[in-house]
């Protein structure tokens, strides 16, 4: 075991890890953060993507130790307390919720891209999703909710 | 006065929404217990062999591990009833690669799995068949005890025919006649959430499942049966579920499992399928052999059908005999005086099945909108006239079910080609070329399948401050039936949406519900919910004529918005939350409390086939590059008949998930397996290929028609089983309308290739 030193949500936790597990395993069975998801455990569906820095990673393919110093945000660090940011409250106002599996990984990967790209094409918000598996609903209410997202961030709608 | 539905048909934000977008939203596999355990399986490598010697001595040696069981845990051997008694929690003998042979509890998974290495197994490897018709087969291998034609009971093979008219005289009449064999593909559900079970016993010797499954109340009676316990001591709770579409029907091994691991080890254990799992053991699309033949007259006049079907079913029956049952039923959707359909459920040592969206009418309808095309093609009669004149007119029987069911095929047909302009676009085979080179092509295809099923109850609970609080055992697997029955709900009650909480699918809380398939929600479970709330709007109503005075009766009253009142009369008034909180607390000293506020509902539908059923329509544009032989879907338009529509959003949201189920298992999904071992080869998300949301096309909202469905709630029916099961048939026809020549499904670029070399068509 190993001593590390995680930031997620922007909450510091000291904590003892194998060097070889995820930071997919350490969120879910050590921090009780069970948002991010487990679909397929190879690196392939997207389900548990979180934002290191900023940049959407496949934390089951992401070891923890490798994540110390970095800021870690995961989909309950999204919201700030009862405001919902942005992505999602449009994905419950564009009923792009069903199952709801793939969304904490869909939403994430939307929001590497609208803090890079404020006013993205339709194209490219597809591009920025096409790592997130989703079997219920056909990726159209998901895509729709994503610019409609862009546009409330861009009239400075910060939390929705 | 009729002010219209208050709530019924507008758009409201989906109950689960919040807590889903959040992360809060809780799944099986989430739940964490003190003391928990983490299970793993050992699986057979063989399709087909007897376990001669299990030794697990070395892996209960090892650090971490807490419980470890073989079939000889299996104390008393009691077989699946739901399964027809031809399964085990555990056995001595394995049916399939990947069938159960042990299974670990531990401290992590990691040492679960290495555990599993330690356990030593001498198998006895047998010959394995894989295919229906091989299997049937006098000397084919012997998968269980009786025979590989599945029984309906334990001595009684099982075979369905029946004939409608006279099929032979009905060919005899016939100007052409076409027959031809289909065999349709394995396609996996892949749900996004594994399958996950979590069991907990208590010192009462009860035990508790969380698990992600379609229904609790069928799992809690499979489980008391398994394990010989009364029902009182199984509680099963079905958190949300991350998907399903028909996978996690069944109570399987892993259950049973799970349960005997927690009970050995004497703390909670969790077992989740790997994303492997899911794909092989998760079941799949159950697949079949068709052999098709119908008659017709030159001008399109139907005269005779003739369907032979034999179902791979696997090693575990499961649904395999009641989905042959249901395809009889609902098949074929044409008129047609002389039909005759015979089938079987067959084993085989494929990976296990248990119903895929669709159920039975999917891959029928699929086979069936072929043999039209072809039939079209051969009188030389645009098919979208052939099926507005041969569609199955509203509350005419049809199939082998007979039964008359409320269907708008016409409408939904017309809106559709209206939709897509299919006169304007439709073409013969082959003969349209694009400007950018590829070959343009158009088709079109119907199905549908029933909206109802068994029985349901509700119970609603009124708080003292209005708000109410349903109990519904309907599990919410992301069709948003919780958001539908608090529709249901705000409008019969006359409380605001919001003001709805849903306590779902548990069996201890929740009344019993047959569980969520076959789109009946929305009737059984519309009508139970209707019916409780009826129940307590009527115990408000006599007490707010109490209040109110001056000689009104309970018939004068309307309940709208959070008031009750009287509808001649709308200032004559009383809030709900009023009338609640008098019923509930009184009013010291003088008013003591009434009692509770409790409705009660419940509902059963009439007839087995039921009388409710839906209609889907698909029209399809699809370009096809002859060079790369890449199929591109770039226009779909889809319409049903839903009846009354509760949800509008809901019900578009579901038809979107047509590229998934639909287009999927047209152009990329096929679960394949080595035709030597029958091990899967693609389990996982890297060569088994669902449409991402780079796959987009121009995917036309759902065109809803309303008719009116006379069983349901406000004249509304189930239709998201359905959504997918008239795209297979659309794109099969469109690739035909472009080529000129029939391509296998999953359509690849491959196939498509070797089509046109092969088939030296296409112009």
């Amino acid at each position: 075991m190993v001593k590390i030193r995680l930031h997620v949500n922007g909450m510091a936790y000291e904590m003892d890890v194998e060097p070889w597990h995820t930071l997919l395993h350490v969120l879910r069975e050590q921090l009780g953060l069970t948002g991010t998801k487990k679909g397929c455990d190879l690196g392939q569906c997207g389900a548990c993507t979180v934002l290191l820095n900023g940049t959407a990673v496949l934390s089951c393919t992401t070891l923890a130790i490798r994540c110390q110093g970095e800021e870690i945000l995961t989909i309950e660090g999204l919201a700030e307390g009862d405001r919902l940011h942005p992505l999602q409250q449009a994905f419950i106002d564009q009923f792009a919720v069903q199952c709801g599996f793939c969304t904490p990984g869909m939403i994430l990967n939307a929001k590497a891209l609208l803090d890079k790209n404020g006013d993205p094409s339709e194209e490219e918000v597809r591009r920025s999703i096409s790592g997130n598996m989703c079997r219920c609903t056909g990726y159209v209410k998901p895509v729709k909710a994503i610019l409609a997202a862009a546009e409330m961030m861009k009239k400075g709608c910060s939390h929705g | 006065m009729d002010e219209g539905l208050a709530v019924l048909g507008k758009t409201f934000p989906r109950k689960d929404a919040e807590a889903k977008v959040r992360g809060g939203a809780q799944y099986a596999g989430d739940i964490i217990l003190p003391g928990m355990l983490y299970a793993k399986c050992l699986r057979s490598p063989y399709a087909h062999a007897n376990i001669l010697e299990i030794d697990t001595s070395k892996a209960e040696k090892l650090p971490g591990v807490a419980a470890i069981i073989t079939h000889k845990d299996v104390v008393p051997k009691i077989p699946f009833e739901g399964s027809k008694r031809d399964t085990y929690i555990l056995e001595e003998t394995v049916r399939y690669v990947g069938d159960e042979v042990a299974a670990v509890a531990a401290v992590s998974e990691e040492i679960a799995e290495e555990a599993l290495r330690l356990i030593e197994v001498a198998y006895e490897e047998l010959p394995a068949v894989f295919d229906p018709e091989e299997a049937l087969r006098g000397d084919a291998p012997k998968i269980h005890p009786g025979g590989n034609l599945a029984t309906y009971l334990r001595d009684k093979p099982f075979t369905f025919t029946r004939e409608i008219g006279s099929v032979e005289e009905g060919f005899a009449k016939s100007d052409v006649v076409l027959e031809r064999t289909y065999r349709t593909h394995m396609q996996s559900h892949v749900p996004m959430e594994p399958r996950a079970s979590l069991a907990a016993w208590d010192s009462t010797g009860t035990l508790t499942l969380w698990d992600s499954n379609q229904g609790p109340f069928e799992i809690r009676a499979e489980l008391a049966n398994v394990l010989g316990l009364p029902l009182s001591k199984v509680r099963v709770i079905t958190p949300y579920v991350g998907g399903s579409f028909g996978c996690k029907i069944p109570t399987f091994k892993a259950q049973g499992i799970v349960a005997l691991l927690a009970k050995k080890a004497g703390r909670p254990v969790r077992l989740v399928f790997s994303r492997e799992e899911q794909s092989v053991v998760g079941t799949r699309r159950h697949s079949w052999t068709l052999k098709l033949k119908v008659g017709a007259k030159r001008d399109g006049t139907l005269m005779a059908y003739d369907a032979k079907a034999y179902l791979n079913a696997g090693p575990i029956i499961f649904l395999g005999i009641i989905v042959c049952i249901n395809q009889a039923h609902l098949t074929p959707k044409f008129s047609c005086p002389n039909r005759r359909y015979e089938a079987c459920a067959v084993y085989t040592n494929c990976p296990p099945t248990s119903a895929f969206r669709g159920f039975g009418y999917f891959e029928a309808d699929f086979a069936i909108g072929k043999l039209m095309d072809e039939l079209c093609e051969e009188i030389g009669m645009d098919p979208l006239d052939f099926y507005l004149k041969n569609h199955i007119k509203s509350e005419e029987p049809y199939g082998m079910g007979q039964v008359p069911r409320i269907l708008a095929f016409r409408e939904a047909i017309q809106r559709s080609a209206e939709r897509i302009g299919w006169k304007e676009t439709w073409h013969k085979p082959g003969e349209k070329t694009l400007p950018n080179g590829k070959k343009h092509g158009i088709g079109m295809g119907i199905s549908g399948g029933n909206a109802a099923l068994g029985n349901s109850g509700a119970v609603i609970m009124m708080n003292e401050d209005g708000s109410v609080r349903l109990l519904s055992g309907a599990t919410e697997l992301g069709q948003g039936c919780q958001s539908e029955m608090s529709q249901i709900v705000a409008e019969v009650l006359g409380v605001r949406y919001e003001d709805v909480f849903v306590v779902s699918s548990d069996t201890a809380m929740t009344p019993y519900d047959q569980s969520q398939v076959a789109s009946r929600t929305t009737v059984t479970m519309g009508n139970a919910v209707k019916g409780a709330c009826e129940d307590l709007r009527g115990q408000l109503f006599e007490e707010a004529v109490r209040m109110l005075g001056g000689g009104v009766l309970p018939g004068d009253l309307r309940a709208r918005d959070g008031w009750i009142y009287v509808a001649e009369d709308r200032e004559k008034k009383i809030g709900i939350a009023d009338v609640a909180k008098i019923f509930l607390e009184g009013k010291p000293p003088k008013i003591v409390p009434k009692g509770v506020l409790i409705g009660k509902g419940s509902y059963t539908t009439p007839s087995t086939p039921p009388p409710v059923g839906n209609a889907v329509v698909n029209m399809v544009e699809v370009e096809v590059d002859k060079d790369t032989g890449q199929i591109d879907v770039v226009r779909l338009v889809s319409a049903v008949d839903c009846g009354k529509v509760i949800s509008p959003k809901g019900i578009e949201a579901q038809y979107e998930s047509v590229l998934s189920g639909g287009v999927g298992f047209a152009l990329t999904e096929e679960l394949l397996l080595d035709p030597s071992t029958g091990r899967a080869l693609n389990p996982t998300f890297l060569d088994y290929k669902i449409p991402t949301a780079l796959d987009c096309f121009e995917m036309d909202p759902v065109i809803m028609v309303e008719s009116h469905e006379r069983h349901g709630p406000f004249g509304a029916k189930g239709v998201a089983e359905a959504a997918m099961a008239a795209a297979a048939p659309a794109i099969s026809n469109a690739i035909y309308n472009a080529l000129g020549l029939r391509v296998d499904f999953p359509a690849t670029p491959e196939k498509v290739i070797t089509a046109l070399e092969t088939q030296g068509k296409g112009a």
